[in-house]
C-alpha cells in the first residue's frame, strides 16, 4: 500500500479517545502529523461538551487541528457520492457523506467506529481503519 | 471488508506536511506537535454527550 496522505478522524473515534480509550491509530496519526479533522466533526465535538470547562478545553484543543478545507468542489462531490450510493441502495446523510468525502478528497484513511462507513467503502475507494 | 485494525506501516512522506494557508512546514509541524500534546493531555478527561445518529440525521433516512 502507498503512503497515506492523511488520517481523517471521525467523531465516533474522538468520543472514545477523549473518554480515555487508548487508540493507537489516533496516537500514530497525531504523532506523525497526519491527523485531519472535518469541519463537521469540530462542530459535533463542541456540541457534545457537557460543561463550560469541557467546552473551553475542546475549543483550545481544536485551535491547532488540521481542519479539512471544504471548497465548492467538495460539496459537489458530497452530492455526487450520495447520488451514486443511493443508486446502489445505500442511503447516507449529508453529514456522513461529507466525512467520507473528506477522506476521499485527500486520498486519506478514515478512522471511524461507525458501521455506515463500511457500507460506503463497499462501493467507493474509501479506506477505513479503527 | 475495507476496515483494518492498523494503519499502513509506511512512514508518512516528510515532504508533504499538512499546512494551513501562509504557514511554513516548520510552523505546521510545531502546530501539529501542539495538537498531539493537547490531545494526549485531554485523553480521559472529556466525556462527550453525543448521539451521532441524531446529530447526523440518520433517523430521517
Amino acid at each position: 500500500m502507498s503512503c497515506v496522505a492523511g488520517i481523517v478522524i471521525d467523531t465516533s473515534v474522538w468520543i472514545d479517545f477523549l473518554a480515555g480509550v487508548k487508540i493507537r491509530s489516533v496516537e500514530d496519526a497525531l504523532a506523525n502529523d497526519l491527523a485531519i479533522v472535518p469541519p463537521l466533526v469540530i462542530a459535533e465535538l463542541v456540541t457534545g461538551a457537557e460543561t463550560m470547562a469541557a467546552r473551553q478545553a475542546i475549543g483550545e484543543f481544536l485551535q491547532d487541528a488540521e481542519v479539512f478545507a471544504t471548497p465548492l468542489e467538495h460539496w459537489i462531490y458530497v452530492g455526487d457520492l450520495r447520488r451514486s450510493l443511493a443508486r446502489k441502495g445505500i442511503n447516507v446523510t449529508v453529514p456522513d457523506a461529507h466525512v467520507a468525502q473528506c477522506a476521499l478528497d485527500r486520498n486519506a484513511v478514515l478512522l471511524t467506529r461507525d458501521s455506515i462507513f463500511a457500507d460506503i467503502a463497499k462501493y467507493t475507494p474509501l479506506r477505513l481503519a479503527r | 471488508m475495507a476496515t483494518r485494525t492498523d494503519l499502513p506501516a509506511e512512514p508518512p512522506d516528510s515532504k508533504t506536511v499538512l499546512t494551513r494557508e501562509g504557514e511554513t512546514p516548520e510552523e505546521a509541524r510545531a502546530r501539529h506537535r501542539r495538537f498531539y500534546e493537547k490531545a494526549m493531555a485531554l485523553r480521559g478527561k472529556i466525556k462527550l454527550d453525543i448521539d451521532l445518529d441524531e446529530l447526523r440525521g440518520r433517523h430521517r433516512n
